[in-house]
């Protein structure tokens, strides 16, 4: 299997897609009802959903072609007024002579948090353009992203229902004759990927590469993060390492953020040695954002062999007793909401700001969590979005 | 008394004041006059059933049907489940899949 089966399978058409059925009929029916005045279309939901896939699958059902922009590769309005300027005032561009329409991707990745110049310039750029124009986000509730929320045909993406990807990744084993797939190991593979088809994909083409030089085990057990680091970080060969990667079943973002961790971790290494294997991390970080990026899947293959390099022959061993990723993201992203909370609660309750998280923080969200209508017009009246409100409930099923 | 709401189908509610009307509506529950409201892949279920819950003081439950084939799907051991059991083990199950959600598009068309 040569290619990325994320990348081979990716539909052309609609009803080829899964999952968020209501939502693709929504956009269908958005794209068939577009005339000039109407509202851009607005997607948010989790990577890996098909909201990317959707805009080009909507494009060609529908005869028109896509011009994309990354949000995230310009971030300020100067830089997409550039890019996409010119288009306002070249009208004759969407002249009979084809149909276009504007997908302007991840926008929540513009500017900074305190700069609404970039989310501004594409309100007027919506407004203005004479193409339907699709605009996506992963997150909704960005404080920035109210605006265009309020002004677009908004459509929320879920993660794809864990039966729906389980008949998607059957579908896929059996055209492609993968035979000595199990359902149960389809059936993991669909519960793992939690509803990212994405990663249900490449967890897919990891599994059968795996099994490739051992084909008597039928239904192998997939070893945990940490057994596949250390049997990489084990290996005598370099080709062994990489062989070993493929059953390191963890998102390509992580991986990077596994080696790092190592590394920096590493007792062993000399100041010299780290900057070395760092260097090489720091490379398969760029990697990662350009694939991202460029949606250029194919080149995941060259991130595992950077990350294998940034650590073969250095005797390392998986930092142990360190906390899992998923937790520390989850420390990081609620931290960060924490931070940008806490000033307005605080206030609200006349006390400081460490007060507050400590010793009232756990009784509010106990309290509210019993009370949600409350809870609701506290949010409304201090103008908290959903990841305020998820963060402040949280507290409350602490021990 | 547990109120069972289907998804994608119009279920009528009392009046229970604008406050609540918006909550609704900003969990992505769809509103028409004539037909009602509706829950939809696009709703953030969760909250919409919480706050119904807290607004009609009952219990109330999503009733699922499979996405194929329109029958009730009993209790999954999976989250969300769109699929019932003989539609996931059918042979041609995302077959089947693709033409349902084929026809849905052609009545569009």
């Amino acid at each position: 299997m040569d290619m990325m089966l994320s990348e081979k399978m990716r539909p052309s058409k609609i009803s080829r897609m899964i999952g968020n059925e209501e939502a693709r009929l929504e956009a269908a029916k958005w794209l068939k009802n577009w005339s000039l005045g109407s509202k851009p279309l607005l997607l948010t939901g989790p990577p890996g959903v098909g909201k990317s896939t959707l805009v080009y699958a909507l494009a060609q059902e529908f005869g028109y072609s896509v011009i994309e922009y990354n949000a995230s590769d310009v971030r300020t309005r100067d830089a997409l007024e550039e890019r996409i300027g010119p288009m306002l005032n070249n009208q004759s561009l969407f002249s009979d002579e084809g149909r276009f329409l504007v997908f302007l991707d991840e926008i929540d990745g513009l500017s900074g948090r305190a700069d609404y110049a970039g989310i501004d310039f594409v309100l007027d750029f919506v407004e203005n353009v004479p193409v339907p124009v699709v605009l996506a986000a992963n997150v909704e509730d960005d404080q920035r992203l109210k605006k265009i929320v309020q002004k677009s045909h908004h459509l929320r993406f879920q993660p794809v229902a864990e039966d729906v990807l389980y008949i998607y990744l059957k579908e896929i084993s059996r055209q492609e004759g993968l035979k000595e797939v199990t359902n149960d190991a389809l059936k993991r593979i669909a519960r793992t990927s939690r509803g990212d088809v994405r990663f249900a994909l490449n967890s897919l083409q990891t599994f059968i590469a795996s099994r490739e030089g051992n084909p008597e085990s039928t239904d192998r057990q997939f070893p945990t993060d940490q057994e596949a680091l250390a049997s990489i970080f084990e290996a005598g060969t370099f080709e062994e390492s990489i062989e070993r990667m493929r059953n390191l079943d963890a998102q390509p973002r992580d991986k990077v953020r596994y080696f790092f961790d190592a590394i920096v971790g590493a007792k062993n290494l000399d100041a010299r040695a780290k900057a070395d294997a760092l260097s090489l991390v720091a490379d398969a970080d760029i990697l990662m954002g350009e694939i991202n990026k460029t949606q250029s899947w194919r080149l995941l293959r060259y991130l595992d062999r950077i990350l294998v390099k940034s650590a073969f022959g250095r005797s390392l061993v998986p930092v142990e007793g360190s906390i899992p990723w998923n937790l520390r993201l989850s420390i990081w992203n609620d931290g960060r909401v924490m931070k940008d909370l806490l000033p307005t609660l605080s206030a609200r309750f006349h006390v400081g700001k460490s007060s507050f998280s400590s010793f009232y923080l756990p009784y509010v969200s106990l309290y509210f969590k019993r009370n949600e209508t409350g809870f609701e017009k506290f949010a409304r009246s201090n103008g908290l979005g959903d990841s305020e409100k998820r963060v402040i409930l949280k507290f409350s099923t602490r021990k | 008394m547990t109120r069972k709401i289907a998804l994608n189908s119009w279920f009528k509610l009392p009046w229970l004041g604008a406050d609540v009307f918006q909550q609704l509506m900003r969990a992505g529950v769809k509103h028409d006059k004539q037909l009602g409201f509706k829950f939809t892949s696009a709703t953030d279920k969760q909250r919409a059933i919480s706050i119904l819950r807290s607004a009609l003081n009952e219990e109330v439950e999503i009733e699922r049907v499979c996405f194929i084939c329109d029958s009730p799907i009993g209790e999954a051991d999976i989250e969300s489940p769109t699929l019932c059991d003989r539609c996931i083990n059918a042979d041609n199950a995302y077959s089947l899949y693709v033409l349902k959600f084929q026809s849905l598009l052609d009545k569009l068309k």
